[in-house]
């Protein structure tokens, strides 16, 4: 160790106190910066799980693949991972079941393959072998489960033709064409209940049902495709070679980018005619886990980068005040090195060793700090988010965000002392041994005002002197308490703005459940409504049997519905809302206004 | 041959009315291997000549040359780095580094410059200095001379050009400093060592081979 680095670590060592303020300092900094850091990989890895939940481990979707194409998949380099579901075909219900609603759908795959296409196990466990079954939760008959695990049913199995003999699959309606040819009878042996997390469709004719897969079986299947990195970065080029259509064509069409809108239909036209299977493309995911432009994570990243540097700049001021009191108060010393022959890079490089030795010892401390502080915060987040995001908030941190964490640490320590290593190093030898530079007066700002004499005494022109004595000083104290406050200010208004979100979503619904009757014929709809009301039994409801906006050409308004304007709560313009309540919710309605 | 040449050297504090004129037109040469003594009454400008020879601050007019080098046409970093080659300075308060023990404290300008001393120069320094057992404490556990053999040894260590003294038996009783300037005339008659020395002691100064006397920054006798 040289001499300067071992000056500085004695000094630490010696004021104990100090050097400990200081590291505390660091460490609640620090903590803070990463704190941000890991709270923002937690929620971009809840985001990107909760896409998933909902929406597949996958980028890109095929269906309509036969059998014998699936091994290009499995072979093609771009895809790092391919999940398969097989279409074998729809069976007549038995029980259950609604108008729409008339079948089941069996799709055949493997456990892993029903997790990342979002099919989910409420109840039981997914189907391990042949003739094992897992039927859908939403098969229900006035909201009792149809079928219980350890049930043993025998499904007749069809596929679903269109008029030109090609297979439906997973159709959205059934509207009474195409041809079923019966393909096999089996005996199923329900081991448990699936839950589809993303949207099935309420009109879908079948209930999708998971069993082992047979490739025996005839049916198309649906693929899957999870990217790799480095084929994302290129996705369109990787899709249209396994689609099979133009590279160039469908790269235009896909960023829009396609001119005129004859192109457009010409270049749509040539995708439609070529491609060899139908593609669904899983944005939510892709941008997820992307940065792309103009996306949430982006935001919120930049979001995180405005409170990083407000976080930083509190620090700096707090951290440097810290090595200012170090730097005065070891002046003389400086001033003795100096005038030994210590050069004024050597100086700075002992004042900044001393800012390194420090964070050696309050950077990992507050990084752990941090991430206790996070993890603690995802626990309390997690119902906040559960219930309006349906994110379920996970712990999670990257090396990136912890590199992150470290290097602004750094960057914040090393501002804070080098302000500190420029003065220290700026100082003269010879004023530094007399230590004269400490007070500089003169007689004209010595002038103490009487006021201030009359109202604080004695002590109060003692006070105001010194801070006459340098302005400097001083200055950082006011912009430490002037940056403190800002920083104060700011965060109260991001949190008030979440709990206004929050409670925005939460206090101005006053209702539990709201149904929506399918018909707008006014018979079936008071038969509709008197089904749900008789579903939900006779409980505080509210009917509103219709809302619509009419024009009036001479509307006058009150003062308190010109109000209701002005806040944003109502709409303007001669427009009014109307609404229909039923007799019943009217009389609610009147009684609540007295 | 000269080794120290002072020029027309001034130096003027504060401004206006608070103006105090330290040092006002000094010229003066030093030949290497000299003793000089700088003697005067307080506020004579004495420690503010040595401080501008030692290049430790800055002058208001004048010209100081040690060896055939303007000091003062240098950058501050040259100049620290000639200070720390060419100064040995010895303060009235020692000056010494509180946290560093005897042995660090002496060998501090040598390892500033990147280098070691080696073992047997320290030891040998030591024992000139009568410093042996005390190597390992620290500057307040030693008694005032102790602090002063300690501050001396630093200045020596680099074998510099000259050795500037200010004062340094101002805070010492007369035993201890007669071992002082014993200490700094040994070393002045057998390392060669030039030495200017600031006093307002007759007694001492009389043991230097030329003195010179200031009075209101200004020469006023050389003998």
């Amino acid at each position: 160790m040289n001499i300067l680095k071992k000056l500085t670590f004695q000094d630490l060592k010696k004021n104990r106190k100090r050097s400990i303020i200081t590291i505390i300092a660091i460490i609640l900094s620090i903590a803070l910066i990463t704190a941000v850091a890991s709270m923002v990989s937690s929620f971009r890895q809840s985001y990107i799980n909760r896409t998933i939940t909902y929406g597949g481990n996958f980028h890109y979707s095929f269906s309509g693949v036969p059998g014998t194409d699936l091994s290009t998949f499995e072979n093609n380099r771009s895809l790092e991972k391919v999940y398969k579901i097989h279409s074998i075909g729809y069976s007549p219900l038995q029980k259950g079941g609604n108008d729409y609603k008339k079948y089941f759908y069996l799709i055949g795959g493997t456990q892993e393959d029903f997790i990342n296409t979002t099919y989910q196990i409420s109840e039981g466990r997914y189907p391990q072998k042949d003739g094992e079954i897992a039927i859908s939760k939403d098969l229900t008959s006035k909201g009792e489960q149809v079928y219980k695990i350890g049930d043993v049913i025998t499904l007749d199995v069809s596929e679903w033709l269109d008029e030109e003999g090609k297979e439906f699959t997973n159709i959205s309606r059934d509207d009474g064409t195409g041809t079923f040819v019966h393909e096999f009878t089996k005996e199923y042996t329900v081991v448990g209940i699936s839950k589809k997390m993303s949207d099935e469709g309420y009109q879908t004719p079948a209930y999708s049902c998971l069993v082992y897969d047979d490739p025996a079986v005839l049916g198309t299947y649906s693929v899957y495709a999870r990217y790799t990195k480095q084929a994302l970065a290129n996705q369109y080029k990787v899709t249209a070679n396994i689609l099979g259509v133009d590279e160039d064509k469908f790269d235009l069409f896909m960023r829009h980018k396609v001119g005129s809108e004859d192109t457009a239909v010409e270049i749509y036209k040539n995708i439609e005619n070529t491609k060899k299977y139908d593609y669904t493309v899983n944005t939510f995911l892709i941008s997820a886990e992307t940065l792309q432009k103009g996306d949430s994570t982006v935001s919120l990243y930049f979001f995180a980068a405005i409170v990083i540097v407000v976080i930083m700049t509190a620090s700096v001021f707090c951290i440097k005040t810290s090595f200012d009191i170090a730097a005065t108060e070891n002046i003389r010393h400086y001033g003795v090195l100096r005038s030994v022959g210590a050069t004024k890079k050597q100086i700075k490089a002992s004042v900044r060793y001393q800012g390194l030795m420090l964070s050696a010892i309050g950077i990992p401390l507050g990084i752990c700090l941090g991430l206790a502080f996070t993890l603690v915060l995802v626990q309390i987040l997690q119902n906040l988010m559960q219930g309006i995001y349906r994110i379920k908030m996970e712990f999670y941190v990257t090396p990136i965000s912890i590199a992150a964490s470290f290097l602004f640490g750094l960057i914040t320590v090393m501002i804070s002392a080098s302000r500190s290593a420029r003065k220290a190093s700026k100082i003269a030898p010879i004023i530094a041994i007399r230590g004269n530079d400490d007070v500089k007066i003169n007689r004209k700002s010595l002038q103490t005002p009487r006021i201030m004499r009359k109202l604080l005494g004695v002590s109060g022109v003692v006070a105001y002197k010194n801070t006459k004595r340098d302005k400097k000083k001083y200055r950082t104290t006011v912009v430490s308490i002037v940056v403190s406050c800002i920083t104060f200010i700011s965060m109260s208004y991001v949190f008030n703005t979440v709990l206004r979100t929050t409670n925005d979503i939460y206090v101005t619904k006053s209702y539990n459940l709201i149904a929506f009757p399918s018909t707008t014929d006014n018979v079936s709809l008071k038969n509709n409504v008197n089904d749900i009301i008789s579903v939900l039994g006779e409980k505080d409801r509210y009917c509103i049997l219709n809302r619509s906006m009419i024009y009036v050409p001479d509307l006058k308004i009150t003062d308190d519905y010109n109000k209701l304007i002005k806040a944003g709560h109502s709409t303007s313009d001669n427009m009014l809302s109307l609404v229909c309540l039923d007799d019943d919710t009217y009389q609610k309605y009147y009684q609540n206004l007295g | 041959m000269e080794i120290v040449k002072v020029e027309d050297l001034t130096k003027i504090y504060g401004k206006g009315e608070a103006q105090v004129i330290a040092l006002d037109h000094v010229s003066f040469s030093v030949n290497k291997g000299e003793f000089l003594a700088i003697v005067g009454a307080s506020g004579s400008g004495k420690s503010t000549l040595l401080h501008l020879i030692g290049g430790v601050d800055k002058p208001t007019e004048g010209t100081v040359y040690v060896g055939d080098q303007d000091i003062y046409q240098m950058s501050e970093d040259e100049r620290a780095i000639f200070r720390r080659r060419q100064v040995g300075l010895i303060y009235q308060f020692y000056n010494l580094i509180p946290i560093l023990n005897v042995q660090e404290n002496i060998s501090l300008p040598v390892e500033l410059d990147g280098r070691h001393v080696e073992p047997e120069e320290m030891k040998a320094m030591l024992d000139v200095l009568g410093l042996t057992s005390r190597r390992k404490h620290l500057p307040n556990e030693l008694s005032g001379g102790q602090q002063q053999r300690a501050s001396i040894g630093r200045a020596l260590i680099t074998h510099p050009a000259i050795i500037l003294a200010d004062e340094p038996t101002g805070n010492l009783d007369s035993k201890t400093s007669n071992e002082i300037v014993q200490l700094l005339k040994q070393s002045n008659k057998e390392m060669y060592q030039t030495i200017i020395l600031i006093t307002h002691d007759m007694e001492i100064a009389n043991v230097a081979d030329r003195i010179i006397k200031l009075e209101n920054g200004r020469i006023v006798e050389e003998r």
